[in-house]
């Protein structure tokens, strides 16, 4: 989408009332925001109240990576992986961030990186991880066990 | 705390392997329903394109017999073989040996067998391995019209998925005794379908006035039909059972085969390996239905047997194959040598990936293309049902 003003600046708040500036060929990364632009909504500051600041930030991060023309294809590969090396609790924070945002490249490669790190998981942890209660009776969870043994040693 | 929406958590599971998803049901109501929405598990198959062969160790005494599993990592490198064990079937302390009929979506339909001192008996499973679940195929009589029970000599089967039924298919040929006359040899054909759980019988029999023998002990999947070697008195032709109409037809063959040749699929096309007078080799049917488009593609040596495909690497461009029952030679595989003789050891036979007794491209997507195999089988994990709608 071309525009008139090449390096139109779009402004974002977080949830916790942060800021941040960025130019619109980074900001359209994002789908959702690329709608917003289109639309004509962006000439304000668009407050993200799902998106906290530290998440925001990084998803920023990787957004203008991926439009900076100078990065080569090893150095985006080496900066993709170290990007997804976060702590649980930001990285689902992350991938609610890339889900809503809609950043493609990003939700794909955060999706893969979490189920990745449950695929070997046992349930309890899962509930854990993903906050869900067990609704199960100890007898209805024990024929599931039972009956799939071989794929809970 | 965080609590992600039920299609994120959908686009996760997806991803996973069989035996995680296998495990996660227990996790809550929401996710064993996820897990086995009929939906999801043809998601799954199409994301999660887990690599996999499924091979029975030959020559093995033991019974149950034993098969293993081989995953096919991302990096083209072949995993380390988990045993595991087929359904048992045992009737009167007579334990049956196995053959993988074929495999498609992840289910393997896999045949038992014995030799009984007055005629032999046989039943049919579909197993899915990934999940360690199997269904028996109903045993279903020849349909003879003395009802006496007949004497089967010979018993061709092929299995694969019927996308426009949404099925899964097995077809069984079955030559038998003609009770009225001893010389003469009547012959049956019947489809069963694990939707309706049931045989039916074929209408479009086969096309044979003269005695003939199915030659071929496994049919070739290409252009919408299974295909068999056939021998009768005016030689060899090949039969063709197309999926769609459910109708056989007759292809000739250009050349004598004077010794029993190998039929195949490569590049899409039926080949045939063939010993003839002017030129032995693999010879391939051009285009399809076209006798004359028949031309010789490869001068192989003798000790070629057949080739049958594994599977793909990744980027497409190479394959790991079997010749006879050893590995192909380095420059076809994506593994060292050594790599594929180790493992040749460990299981004897390695499974195929979606291949006929030829080579069959891997689908991109879980089409189900059928492929057949007697020790071996290639397939992509799944969860697919056993007793719901095919995918």
């Amino acid at each position: 989408m071309s525009s008139s003003k090449s390096n139109k600046i779009v402004k974002l708040e977080s949830s916790d009332n942060k800021t941040f500036e960025v130019e619109e060929a980074v900001a359209v990364q994002s789908e959702t925001l690329k709608n917003m632009v289109d639309d004509g909504c962006a000439n304000d500051t668009i407050p993200l109240p799902n998106v906290n600041g530290k998440i925001l930030e990084m998803v920023l991060g990787w957004c203008k990576k991926h439009v900076d023309e100078t990065v080569t294809g090893d150095e985006l590969n080496k900066y993709e992986a170290d990007f997804l090396d976060l702590d649980q609790a930001d990285l689902y924070g992350l991938l609610m961030a890339a889900n809503f945002l809609n950043v493609k490249g990003l939700l794909d490669r955060v999706l893969q990186r979490v189920a990745d790190m449950i695929k070997g998981k046992k349930p309890e942890e899962i509930r854990r991880i993903f906050n869900i209660k067990n609704d199960f009776t100890p007898e209805e969870e024990e024929e599931i066990r039972l009956e799939n043994a071989w794929a809970f040693d | 705390m965080l609590i992600l929406p039920q299609e994120l958590i959908a686009e996760i599971l997806s991803t996973l392997p069989v035996e995680s998803l296998v495990r996660f049901q227990c996790v809550s109501k929401a996710w064993l329903s996820q897990i086995n929405d009929p939906y999801f598990i043809k998601m799954h198959l199409h994301t999660n394109r887990q690599r996999s062969l499924i091979g029975r160790k030959r020559k093995s005494n033991r019974w149950p017999e034993e098969y293993y599993l081989v995953n096919i990592s991302n990096e083209d490198r072949l995993g380390d073989p988990v045993k595991i064990f087929p359904p048992l079937y045992r009737s009167e302390n007579v334990k049956y040996r196995t053959s993988v009929i074929g495999s498609c979506n992840g289910l393997v339909c896999i045949l038992f067998f014995c030799n009984r001192k007055y005629g032999s008996h046989y039943e049919i499973g579909i197993w899915n391995p990934s999940i360690r679940k199997h269904r028996r195929v109903p045993f279903e009589p020849v349909d003879d019209k003395h009802k006496q029970g007949v004497r089967v000599n010979s018993l061709n089967l092929a299995f694969w998925y019927d996308p426009v039924n949404t099925d899964y298919k097995v077809l069984r040929i079955v030559k038998f005794d003609d009770p009225e006359s001893k010389t003469k040899s009547l012959e049956e054909v019947q489809v069963y379908s694990l939707k309706a759980h049931s045989w039916r019988r074929i209408e479009d029999q086969l096309p044979y006035k003269e005695p003939f023998i199915i030659s071929s002990s496994q049919s070739v999947f290409t252009n919408g039909a299974l295909h068999w070697f056939v021998t009768s008195a005016t030689g060899r032709t090949i039969l063709a059972f197309d999926l769609t109409t459910e109708k056989f037809g007759v292809q000739t063959l250009p050349f004598t085969l004077h010794s029993f040749g190998n039929l195949m699929v490569l590049e899409g096309s039926l080949c045939a390996y063939a010993y003839t007078n002017q030129a032995t080799g693999v010879w391939m049917m051009k285009e399809y239905g076209v006798t004359s488009s028949w031309s010789r593609v490869h001068t192989v040596p003798l000790t070629f047997f057949y080739r049958q495909l594994l599977a793909f690497s990744k980027d497409g461009k190479k394959q790991l194959s079997v010749i006879g029952i050893k590995l192909a030679p380095e420059s076809d595989n994506f593994q060292s040598p050594e790599t594929c003789q180790r493992r040749n050891q460990v299981t004897g036979i390695l499974p195929v990936q979606e291949s006929g007794a030829g080579i069959l491209p891997v689908p991109e997507s879980g089409t189900g293309r059928p492929n057949s195999g007697r020790d071996i089988a290639g397939f992509r994990p799944s969860r697919s049902y056993l007793d719901g709608p095919g995918y």
